[in-house]
């Protein structure tokens, strides 16, 4: 007995038509294709602006003395990074500056330490140095674990 | 046809799952890269974008000011800068917990940078994130 397979012309059907559909499909795929913005690797440094007219920034009294940081432009996209708060060699990049802060922070286990982690942090910045050095320097104390950091222009009185 | 319209489908799958729509708010630039970089993940629904964007025709000079990725856009003039900051306290009115996230292009110079954290803190705005890479290969130590 010979068994024929039934197709869909045979049951009186018109075979489906998917050409729109595979329009529709490649104008779905070209429009995904084209704006595709995919996750980018970047991620926000919490910072609160200083406010001259609020009042100080930092509540611990007596008032304290800021470690402060100046940088300066060297040679074309270069800093230079110098601690004005005591008499330490200058260093050389975020790196150096950040194994200075985190051994200068006072260790509530070794008794160790000049400053507490609130003291207050400022950032002077020269015009000409590059947004790449602010935010570099901002994360390397961010990393030596002080919470009180501020960043001001080097014309301006921190 | 079958196979080629599962491929299709699944080109479709791919796009849809993998773009993120949310980028639209950063164009794109080369944002500063910290040295062990402590940036954290940047999903905070109270904080909008300004995008400082260099101008490639003058090196060292702020091409546009984005505020939401295009939806305003300020030139870097007194008057720029005083629309941005009316912007700013438009938005601080509707969201009083408004943080502002700076992302400039790490080319650029401090002092075109601090004209507009002048703007945003004119607006009474106080919490500012900078933003950055995140570290390669995960979290900081």
């Amino acid at each position: 007995m010979h068994h024929r397979r039934h197709t869909a012309r045979d049951r009186g059907l018109q075979p489906l038509n998917l050409t729109s559909m595979l329009d529709v499909c490649f104008l779905l795929l070209v429009f995904f294709a084209l704006t595709a913005s995919f996750a980018i690797d970047e991620g926000v440094l919490p910072t609160e602006l200083p406010d001259e007219g609020r009042g100080v920034a930092v509540d611990a009294p007596p008032p304290v003395e800021p470690i402060r940081i100046v940088l300066t432009p060297q040679n074309t996209d270069g800093v230079r990074i110098e601690v004005q708060s005591v008499h330490q060699p200058v260093p050389a990049n975020s790196e150096r500056l950040y194994l200075m802060l985190d051994s200068w922070r006072f260790d509530q286990q070794t008794g160790q330490g000049l400053f507490d982690a609130s003291n207050p942090v400022v950032i002077r910045v020269s015009g000409a140095v590059r947004w790449q050095h602010v935010v570099d320097v901002y994360n390397a104390v961010l990393r030596a674990k002080y919470t009180n950091v501020g960043i001001v222009g080097n014309e301006r009185d921190a | 046809m079958t196979s080629m319209l599962d491929v299709v489908f699944l080109l479709i799958i791919f796009f849809i799952l993998a773009t993120n729509f949310a980028a639209k708010d950063v164009p794109r630039m080369d944002t500063p890269e910290p040295n062990v970089s402590l940036a954290e993940q940047w999903d905070k629904p109270n904080a909008r974008v300004i995008n400082l964007l260099a101008d490639p025709a003058a090196p060292g000079e702020v091409g546009e000011v984005l505020l939401q990725g295009g939806r305003g856009s300020y030139p870097m003039s007194a008057q720029g800068l005083a629309d941005l900051t009316e912007s700013l306290y438009q938005m601080r009115q509707r969201m009083p917990a408004l943080e502002i996230d700076v992302r400039a292009d790490r080319s650029l110079p401090y002092d075109r940078v601090e004209p507009v954290l002048d703007a945003i803190k004119a607006a009474g705005i106080f919490r500012v994130n900078l933003v950055a890479q995140l570290q390669r290969g995960g979290v900081a130590p």
